[in-house]
């Protein structure tokens, strides 16, 4: 069995971590009384630097650091964890059904996971953002779609190898349903891997965020979200440092936060029973 | 403080996430250096490779930059909106202003040592109007007679363009058009070398490009340099000064203020970041380069499309921007623009300002025109910071008079063809820059109503202001002109049915070696009397 | 074995076929016509009616991909509306600069990064190992394209020891790498990092140490090998997207890669471009995914390609 104390340890720090952006998000509004989304200094003259009255100045438009941050968790968080879900479900469903009974099945799935891995993201992200409403749905779905291919290849991966260990043999052997020996002794078998790229992936999921408000592709304006304040004012890290560490920050904290979690459950739930 | 000193503190300043101060500009003495001194090498930056280097097929204002130093046109302008002699050295016009009839210099030579002939102003011309090169300037030469019969492929020539003798170019219209010499002047005019075009063919042209200009390409190498050399025949003695141009690609903003701040390149744009506190230096002063062009940044508004329809919803829109904030949010690059003609452009009124901004009288009209709850509606726009920057100033100014305004960012060429759709876009931001110094390069184009499928984007259509410039059309330059022109503007004002927002200034820093850098308001520079100091 | 490789390549081919139709399916629902791009937002509709017959742009849909198709069949890929150049030409010249950078970068990020997997793995719950993956974690949450800022600031403005940007040879590739890299390594290390430890916790791990096997030959043999699996997948896709070229980073260094081509592509819309670009992305990620699948079966005997 896997490390208990440990694992717990880490678990609780994480989850801490977690709670604290959930509560930043949810308290948003009482948390500032400024608007995130409009300008709010008297005079644009640049960004300004922390002060009493901003204590964490003000940005690109004159709009409160800190207010933007709040609300920012909120957009980010949803979009991140939304997108992830999405893959990981995708993801390891198709990778354990291709896995495990091979043949058609595993072609059919891997010939759409290629196809799917071939996609031009860029291009179906900009042909929605062109033809769909602004809206903020729109980019975790897309993230979400198009990210399962690794859940499902690497998930499968690890069942073709698991699938003919000797436990599973047996069983087999003794008469166990599919979808006992895929819950049972697959998906243990797996889950190191899938919890992993799933903490990882919220980190990338963040980070995608981010390169695609760099390009232009992101949230629907004004709306805050950590990934994009970076983007929009990563030039201006010489000269208003501020913006650029508050949110890489707050990021930083969400992933750590999130990736402890996951490692706090792989120690939990330990390795596969032989 | 020496180099290394002045790094250090710089990281100790990140370090503590406070602003790291403003690098001094290169070293140097930014002016005098007495008379030009020939030789040196000016090194430039690009964002991406030109398009293309064929005067036929670019349209763009990288392409134009290189075109300009590549190729000549019988007439230019000189440092202002006045034509002056280029290729040609002068022409006469006939009385009915059908019929030009241009003398060629003698001693202009292509850059492979050939002398420049009538034939061959006929060729490029002609070029221009042929078919498979799907050229843009054709429209703008479709007028000459003959035209018409030579794309239709029912013409083997174009009879209006005739090469009477070595020297001397006849062109003849089928109607008068007083915008004609502007139009010789824009690059498309300019003269290729026929023999190059025959041997390379005409798609291979853009990438070997011959032309009689003061430079000619030495070297391309894709996605990462242009190399451009003195051209030994140009035909004004002594120019240029400079041996050749170095134009490294794929220079992002940000890299160019590097490399310009380390030397490495003699001009750059300055990135959004620096740009307060390198304005308000006096370091920078005598290094700045300020250039306005004649163009007007718009909000342009769907006449065909609810709630757009009404004029009254439209004018409480001009009411409701706060053009200040948003010339300030962009850091001052401009002047805030009232009406829709630019400064600089003949006919233009700096005392038409109709609409004042007003949120409460704006939220009254709105009201009054039934939209007491407000609507919701959606920008289209294209992806770059500063115009989002406008589109999210906009949406605050629309959010305090209760229009929930969705913005969308979509790319150039997307937008260009959205636009055209009736139906499809209520609200755009765009800009428009004028080609030639004539009122209507705006307004006739952007707003007459046969141009509704074309460059009229906001489906306006108002007889009265057809007929002012239908009038106007054939009128040579002069008051009488100008004074139609100016009532036509004054209707359109009136109707709304844009927002104009600010007229753009571009800013650049220049190494101080750099000298008789001069910006021109229709043109990229030319670089052909530039010299360096050292 | 033969047998499999033939069923691998019609596999292939046919996903490269659903790939064009989806291409040429997503090209057609933006509302954006070619001829506009090509001719400019001031020409007249005449114009821009003889440029849509000489591309062909009016014919049904169905004979336009079939023209595209049969093109492709003669190694043709068109030419670009921007430009007029040759597709495959522009897409050459591409190829050594990108192939330098994702061969380099990956190089070390991978072999740095397994190292400091396989050594925190080895040293579980230490306080280095702790630290190492909490500075793992902040590192991963930078973007990259900020890390590619920093660095460039750093070491090619302020300190100037290295070029600012540009491509060249070691000078030149070392910024670029190094950002590539380090995502690689932080990647990679924390990865292996799992999937060892969940290894070396399993039972059948406990029964060959009980058995006496010697520490390294326990871990490099059996530990490794079964984490290897995961590894070698996570390997393929990094290669074809590494080759595919990294657009953020190509830009902040002014790289000459693929990314910021095919990037520039669909940002103009240039049909044939984005087309050949995905195509080669798309042909790149079928083989390395057919690679890894092989090599699945030499790590692991007991896989069997049915």
């Amino acid at each position: 069995m896997g490390d208990g104390g440990r694992g717990r340890g880490l678990l609780i720090a994480g989850a801490t971590l977690v709670a604290a952006i959930v509560l930043l998000a949810l308290l948003a509004p009482y948390l500032t009384p400024y608007d995130p989304d409009v300008t709010v200094v008297a005079r644009y003259t640049g960004p300004a630097p922390p002060s009493a009255a901003h204590p964490l100045g003000t940005d690109t438009l004159g709009r409160d650091v800190w207010a933007r941050i709040v609300f920012g968790a909120r957009t980010s968080l949803a979009v991140a964890v939304l997108a992830m879900l999405v893959s990981l479900g995708i993801g390891v469903t198709v990778g354990l059904v291709a896995g495990y009974f091979g043949r058609w099945l595993d072609t059919a799935c891997m010939w759409i996971v290629d196809l799917v891995l071939t996609l031009p993201t860029l291009l179906l992200l900009i042909v929605l953002a062109t033809v769909l409403p602004p809206s903020l749905l729109t980019i975790p779905l897309v993230i979400g779609l198009v990210g399962w291919t690794t859940f499902a290849r690497t998930v499968r991966g690890e069942v073709l190898s698991l699938r003919e260990r000797d436990y599973v043999l047996a069983a087999r052997a003794l008469g166990a349903s599919h979808a006992w020996i895929i819950v049972r002794h697959l998906l243990p078998g797996a889950l190191p891997s899938v919890l992993a790229l799933a903490a990882l992936g919220m980190s990338g999921a963040i980070g995608l965020d981010a390169g695609l408000s760099y390009l232009g592709l992101g949230v629907p304006l004004p709306t805050p979200s950590w990934g994009r304040m970076i983007s929009e004012t990563q030039t201006y890290f010489a000269v208003a440092p501020w913006l650029v560490v508050v949110p890489g920050v707050a990021i930083s904290a969400a992933v750590i936060g999130f990736n402890l979690i996951g490692y706090g459950l792989l120690d939990l739930l330990g390795a596969p029973r032989t | 403080m020496s180099a290394r000193l002045r790094g250090l503190a710089a990281l100790l300043c990140l370090a503590a996430a406070c602003a790291v101060p403003l690098d001094p500009p290169p070293a140097g003495p930014p002016d005098g250096g007495g008379p030009p001194r020939r030789g040196g090498v000016l090194r430039l930056g690009a964002a991406d490779d030109p398009h293309t280097l064929d005067p036929a097929r670019g349209y763009d204002t990288a392409s134009w930059s290189f075109e300009l130093m590549l190729f000549d046109t019988l007439v230019a302008y000189d440092a202002g909106t006045n034509l002056v002699p280029a290729l040609a050295t002068s022409w006469e016009q006939s009385p009915d202003g059908r019929h030009y009839t241009f003398r060629l210099r003698p001693d202009a030579r292509f850059s492979t040592g050939r002398l420049l002939v009538a034939a061959d102003v006929k060729f490029s011309l002609e070029r221009l109007l042929k078919p498979t090169i799907h050229s843009q300037g054709a429209e703008f030469f479709s007028g000459l007679e003959g035209a018409a019969d030579f794309t239709a492929g029912r013409a083997r020539e174009v009879r209006g363009i005739v090469a009477a003798a070595p020297d001397r170019v006849e062109l003849t219209l089928r109607e008068p058009d007083p915008l004609f010499l502007h139009k010789l002047a824009m690059p498309f005019a300019s003269v290729v070398d026929p023999e190059t075009v025959v041997r390379v063919g005409d798609d291979a042209f853009a990438q070997h490009p011959v032309g009689t200009g003061p430079f000619r390409l030495a070297e391309w190498v894709y996605g990462q340099r242009l190399r451009l050399e003195r051209n030994p025949y140009y035909f004004r003695a002594g120019l240029p000064y400079l041996d050749g141009v170095e134009v490294t690609v794929g220079v992002s903003d940000q890299l160019a203020w590097f490399k310009y701040q380390r030397g490495e390149l003699d001009l750059a744009g300055i990135p959004s970041a620096e740009f307060a506190r390198v304005v308000a230096d006096p370091r920078y002063r005598p290094l700045l380069l300020r250039r306005t062009t004649l163009t007007t940044q718009y909000l342009g508004m769907n006449c065909a499309l609810p709630p757009f329809e009404a004029v009254e919803v439209r004018r409480a829109l001009n009411r409701a921007i706060d053009k200040q904030r948003l010339l300030a949010l962009i850091d001052g690059r401009g002047v805030v623009a009232e009406a829709i003609l630019p400064p600089d452009m003949p006919g233009y009124d700096p005392t038409l300002a109709p609409y004042a901004f007003d949120s409460g009288r704006a939220r009254a009209e709105l009201a009054a025109a039934g939209h007491a709850d407000g609507f919701a509606t959606t920008l289209w726009a294209t992806r770059d910071d500063t115009t989002l920057r406008i589109a999210q100033s906009i949406q605050q100014d629309l959010r305090a008079v209760g229009i929930a305004l969705a913005i969308k960012p979509v790319d150039f060429p997307a937008l260009l063809e959205a636009v055209r759709r009736p139906g499809m876009v209520p609200l755009f931001l765009m800009g428009w820059e004028a080609d030639f110094p004539d009122p209507s390069n705006f307004l006739a184009v952007l707003f007459h109503s046969r141009n509704r499928e074309t460059n009229n984007n906001t489906f306006f259509a108002d007889p009265a202001v057809d007929r002012l410039l239908d009038e106007a059309e054939p009128l040579p330059a002069g008051p009488e002109r100008w004074q139609r022109y100016h009532e036509a503007e004054v209707r359109i004002l009136a109707q709304a049915p844009w927002v104009p927002l600010f007229h753009p200034a571009s800013f650049a820093v220049r190494h101080p070696r750099v000298r008789n850098y001069r910006l021109h308001p229709l043109r990229p520079a030319r670089l052909e009397a530039v010299w360096v100091a050292w | 074995m033969a047998g499999y490789l033939a069923r691998r390549l019609l596999r292939a081919a046919s996903t490269l076929l659903g790939t064009t139709l989806i291409l040429f399916v997503l090209v057609r629902v933006v509302p954006a016509d070619p001829a506009v791009s090509i001719a400019g937002p001031k020409a007249d509709p005449a114009t821009l009616a003889a440029i849509r017959k000489d591309l062909g742009l009016d014919d049904p849909l169905p004979v336009q991909y079939g023209r595209y198709l049969w093109g492709l069949a003669h190694g043709d890929l068109g030419r670009s509306y921007v430009t007029g150049r040759r597709v495959a030409a522009l897409i050459g010249e591409r190829l050594p600069a990108t192939a330098l950078l994702a061969v380099t970068s990956l190089a070390i990020g991978f072999a740095l990064g397994v190292g400091v997997g396989l050594l925190t793995a080895a040293r579980q719950g230490s306080a280095a190992d702790l630290g190492v993956l909490v500075a793992t974690l902040v590192g991963l949450s930078i973007p990259t394209f900020f890390v590619g800022n920093l660095l460039i600031y750093l070491f090619g403005y302020r300190l100037r020891w290295l070029p600012l940007g540009g491509y060249g040879g070691v000078r030149h590739l070392l910024l670029p790498a190094a950002t590539l890299a380090f995502v690689e390594l932080l990647f990679y290390a924390r990865f292996v990092h799992t999937s060892v430890t969940g290894t070396l916790a399993s039972d059948y791990v406990r029964t060959a140490r009980a058995k006496g096997v010697p520490p390294l030959a326990l871990y490099l043999r059996h530990a490794l090998r079964n984490a290897l699996v995961p590894i070698v997948t996570l390997l393929g896709l990094d290669v074809a997207s590494l080759m595919s070229g990294v657009v953020l980073t190509e830009t902040v260094f002014n790289w000459p890669g693929l990314g910021r081509l095919a990037v520039q592509a669909v940002f103009s819309l240039d049909i044939p471009l984005v087309a050949g670009t995905v195509l080669f992305s798309a042909v790149l990620v079928l083989a390395c995914n057919l690679v890894v699948d092989l090599l699945y079966g030499v790590i692991d005997p007991r896989v069997q390609h049915g």
